[in-house]
């Protein structure tokens, strides 16, 4: 039973990590519709940055927060150059046109910091925490309790401000939401930079939690994001965060049964699974589809 | 390849694909060394596998991210069949043709009825799947370790053996792969795929078997691809899980945009150049080879910008070279 | 492109009609005249980007060692240039395509993955071009048939059965749980390490394989080995999966278990990784870093000034590769004779003294079992304890 109770744990903490990247995925894809290849290898930088600054030894806080506006800031980037000149093609070009941009950033990161995996400080305290008879590591109950506050900041952010709503307007119809007034541009432009200020933090906690940096945590980083963002539904922020969650679940449940061999395969296959049986996701609302 | 709608073609697109044939057909004649041979050896295999994501994506408007599996799937059956069952290689190539096909039309049929976005995830996940069942089914793939010592491709006795050869023989099968698909895509086939691309309620309420043709454009696609497939298996002599991983269907993809969707010559050109700009670029200088991916994606997104809608497009080339071409009357798709 | 020029003074056309084993002759007949007027030159294929660049770059910097004591040795001059094959077998073929074709070099010397080793064997094998291989470790390098390879690294088979043995019969043993890299490196030893336990009367109570350069996530793969009952990890893959499994097992409360893996872990950043968990495992390593000899120290003390790191097995083999090439053409080996007089020679190196069998493989090497101590790396001096391997063999 313990054995069992201690991998939920450890589904948790992978999940909460998931939510967290998932979160700034899903609001791009939301009003966007692009499926964002950059969006991984913006959030690596991101962490390289972070372990640069607290190797110079800025304190943990304003480095992290720093990192993630370094984040916020190459997500502009990578809108200006390669989201917005093609915004207007046919929707898999800004696809490409962002898997373009992904390349150069590992391109570069290779450049600066090397394509060894880079050890990450322990900023948390890891130490194995008893509850109930049940050993917890200390860090996954903090990433989680993170993950849940910034998730709550999100939703609130995007439900209860006027920038939040401009933006839904922007999501549910770009061209109306221009002919009213909405700043369309300025919209698409904060959404990116959120995105990736939320993405960096995920990845602070996921080179935290696994205590690795490395350049091909921009491709894992797209696909776990997307895999999660479509299972809990797009465009829905509690569900973002609980397909983050499900996705690690299903990725412990895959190694316990199948083998860590097949994780990668049997956890999607569980959400190619759970989406025929409810298109829109877990949480998604159901929407005509748009081209 | 002909790349326009019309049923009376143009001079120009009538024997522009036989001359640009006959001139393929004298490279090995005029290149020096192998290398450049197997470059072009290569952008032809990856022409194919470009035609049949083209034919899903470009004709029939589905976004797949998957066709790296049925490409490996292509040429995992067709080195089996060669090496562990005896067949000889024609029928080996056809036969993982249609098991490409019948899979890739199994995996369609359950997912057209979700929204499209979902077919991508679909097709992402069928790729890590196939790359699991690839590395981890000893006793059939030899796992990780890969197959090596494929024969080359050999048609009754006569045998691909030198570089020139292999060239002849791919270029022969591609021209022969353009040349169906050209014909289905001109045709009424590939008119309906079309139609239902640009408005799919409409085509269904003229009556069309929405769903029946989207499983067909994914059977023909995949099928291509594993045809494709079992050439890249031969001609590499070796293959091998990580071969066809998720990154390589993005590449896939890459070609196909830059190209242009639903563009014959933009297959090859697509193909050609993804191929051709790393291989340029290649240095000896450390952070020049560093730095080679980056610039392969910036000339990408360079040429995104410039292109939106492909190099070859339709909409997308210069007047005068349409005037030239005799395509100045198309209306715009 | 300057590269392409043709220099071997055939007509394109002459080498069509010659048929390509002809035009093959042909290169290799012209080779050596250049060889002895001009230097030695050696084309490094290894993969300096994509998943597995932390590898080419230990080549890189092997190479760069190795050409330093080549400096000081005198002889005749080397040069070489790094080919990019990303670690893919496509770019593995068009590399090697590029080497032969060109007709600049003397001798490869790599691949490090075995798949591109693998897909461009044929190419080099057509051309008669000698490949000195560091790393790569599938048995079907040498078991193909070529006559062109020799490798530096231990067969899977033999190193399966060494860390074994020294979990087994020297460290005591018997409920092993086996974590391996789900690729070709991996998966080998993790196969001939469940024969090898068999044969020992261990037990192997769990095992685990991941997806190399991806999966970083070992928690739960921890949980299922604790439950196992595990009395040994036995780690077959790189450094930064084994270290991290360390660490992720430390902050799971699992600690003190007996690690034993091979020298793809002999990096810094293993420790680093682990956090403070690889204390005390060990690694059985196919050289000696810290072996009593000059050549060995030299190597080691330049590489650590010039890069401040330990060189990996790529690194040793690499350096070692370059050594030993340059030895036997300053003593009048042509590129043709090259791989046969490798095969008659023994080499002192970095890594050790190797002698290698007719197939090209390195034969009767010994393990130096090393672990790590106050966070660093230290030579135990242990040898493995063989008893029961015979059965085996």
């Amino acid at each position: 039973m313990d054995y069992y109770l201690e991998q939920l744990s450890n589904g948790i903490a992978v999940g909460s990590i998931y939510a967290l990247i998932a979160l700034g995925y899903s609001l791009v894809y939301s009003i966007l519709n692009l499926i964002n290849f950059a969006h991984g290898y913006v959030i690596m930088v991101g962490a390289f940055v972070a372990l640069a600054l607290l190797q110079a030894g800025i304190p943990a806080v304003p480095a992290i927060f720093l990192a993630c506006c370094a984040g916020a800031l190459i997500a502009m980037g990578v809108e200006r150059i390669a989201y917005r000149p093609v915004r207007h093609s046919n929707r898999i070009v800004p696809m490409i046109s962002a898997l373009g941009a992904g390349l150069v950033l590992a391109a570069g990161a290779q450049l600066i910091w090397g394509p060894e995996v880079h050890a990450f400080p322990q900023l948390i305290p890891r130490v194995p925490v008893e509850i109930g008879g049940v050993t917890l590591s200390s860090q996954s109950l903090i990433i989680l309790a993170i993950s849940l506050v910034l998730v709550a900041a999100a939703s609130w952010f995007l439900h209860r401000t006027r920038f939040g709503i401009a933006a839904q307007c922007v999501c549910q119809d770009l061209a109306t939401a221009q002919l009213m007034g909405i700043p369309v541009n300025l919209i698409i432009v904060a959404v990116y930079a959120i995105g990736g200020f939320l993405g960096v933090a995920g990845a602070v906690l996921f080179a935290m939690y696994f205590n690795a940096v490395f350049i091909q945590m921009g491709l894992l980083a797209t696909t776990k994001a997307w895999a999660a963002a479509m299972l809990g539904g797009i465009g829905s922020f509690s569900g973002a965060f609980w397909g983050g969650i499900l996705l690690g679940l299903a990725e412990t449940a895959a190694v316990m049964t199948a083998g860590s061999a097949y994780r990668d395969g049997v956890s999607l296959a569980i959400i190619v699974l759970v989406l025929l049986l409810k298109p829109n996701g877990l949480f998604g609302a159901p929407s005509a589809e748009r081209s | 390849m002909a790349m326009t709608e019309t049923f009376r073609m143009p001079v120009t697109v009538k024997f522009g694909p036989w001359i640009f044939l006959i001139l393929m057909a004298c490279l090995p004649l005029v290149l020096p060394g192998r290398f450049w041979l197997h470059i072009f050896s290569l952008t032809m295999i990856y022409a194919i596998f470009v035609l049949g994501q083209n034919v899903v994506t470009g004709w029939a408007g589905m976004l797949t991210l998957g066709q790296a599996a049925f490409v490996g799937m292509g040429a995992y059956s067709s080195v089996l069949l060669t090496m562990q069952a005896g067949v000889p290689w024609p029928l080996a190539f056809l036969a993982s043709g249609a098991i490409c096909a019948a899979s890739g039309a199994a995996l369609a049929l359950p997912c057209l009825r979700v929204k499209a976005d979902f077919l991508s995830l679909v097709t992402i996940a069928f790729n890590q799947i196939f790359f699991m069942v690839a590395n981890n089914w000893m006793e059939l793939t030899r796992g990780p370790m890969g197959i090596p010592g494929v024969p080359s491709m050999q048609i009754l006795g006569w045998k691909a053996r030198s570089s020139a050869d292999q060239f002849w023989l791919i270029l022969g099968v591609a021209a022969i792969l353009f040349l169906l698909v050209a014909r289905l895509m001109h045709g009424q086939l590939g008119r309906t795929m079309k139609m239902i691309r640009d408005d799919e309620v409409a085509a269904g309420a003229l009556g069309v078997n929405v769903t029946g043709y989207k499983v067909l454009a994914f059977a023909i696609g995949c099928g291509v691809c594993g045809l494709g497939g079992s050439l890249y298996g031969h001609y590499m002599r070796f293959v091998s899980p990580d071969m066809f991983k998720l990154e390589e269907s993005l590449l896939i993809m890459q070609m196909a945009i830059l190209g242009g969707l639903a563009s014959m010559p933009g297959c090859a050109l697509g193909a050609f150049l993804m191929i051709m700009i790393p291989e340029a670029l290649r240095s000896s200088e450390p952070w020049l080879i560093t730095i080679r991916p980056g610039v392969a994606g910036a000339t990408l997104v360079a040429l995104m910008i410039w292109r939106p809608n492909g190099l070859l497009g339709f909409g997308q080339m210069p007047r005068s070279i349409r005037r030239l071409l005799r395509l100045e009357k198309e209306a715009r798709p | 492109m300057a590269m392409m020029t043709q220099k071997n003074g055939f007509t394109r056309r002459g080498a069509l009609r010659l048929g390509m084993g002809s035009a093959a002759a042909a290169t290799l007949a012209a080779r050596p005249m250049l060889a002895q007027a001009a230097p030695l030159r050696i084309a490094l294929a290894a993969p300096m980007t994509g998943d597995s660049a932390s590898m080419g770059l230990n080549a890189q910097r092997g190479a760069a060692a190795a050409m330093k004591l080549i400096e000081a040795a005198g002889g005749p001059a080397v040069t070489f240039d790094i080919f990019d094959d990303m670690g893919q077998p496509r770019e593995a073929a068009s590399v090697a395509r590029r080497i032969t074709d060109s007709g600049d070099y003397d001798l490869v010397v790599g691949h490090v993955n075995s798949s591109c080793t693998l897909a461009a064997m044929p190419i080099y094998a057509d051309y008669e071009m000698p490949v000195l291989c560091g790393s790569s470790s599938n048995s079907q390098v040498t078991e193909s048939g070529w006559e062109n390879i020799v490798r530096m690294t231990i067969r899977d088979d033999y190193g399966a059965q060494q860390y074994s043995a020294f979990a087994v019969n020297n460290l005591g043993k018997k409920k092993m749980a086996i974590l391996f890299a789900n690729d070709d490196y991996g998966r080998g030893l993790r196969d001939k390490m469940v024969i090898a336990a068999d044969a020992l009367g261990a037990e192997v109570v769990a095992e685990a394989g991941f997806t190399p350069n991806l999966d970083k996530d070992f928690s739960s793969i921890v949980s299922q080995f604790k439950n196992a009952g595990a009395e040994a990890f036995m780690l077959n893959c790189n450094y930064t999966e084994g270290g991290l499994f360390l660490g992720q097992a430390k902050s799971a409360g699992v600690e003190g278990i007996a690690t034993v893996g091979p020298d793809s872990l002999l990096y810094n950043e293993y420790i680093e990784l682990a956090q403070g968990a690889a204390e005390g495992s060990y690694i059985l390593a196919a050289y000696d870093p810290y072996a009593d000899s000059d050549t060995t120290r030299a190597f080691m003390s330049g590489f650590r000034e010039a890069y401040d790191a330990l060189p990996s097995q790529v690194a040793v083999f690499t350096s070692d590769l370059f050594i030993l090439a340059h030895q036997l053409m300053a003593a009048g080996s042509t590129p043709a004779s090259l791989i046969g007089d490798i095969k008659a020679t023994e080499f002192q190196g970095v890594g050790g003294t190797y002698h290698w069998d007719a197939k090209g493989d390195v034969k009767d090497r010994t393990f130096a079992v090393i672990t790590v101590k106050d966070g660093k790396f230290a030579s135990t001096g242990a040898a493995v304890d063989e008893t029961g391997l015979d059965a085996l063999r």
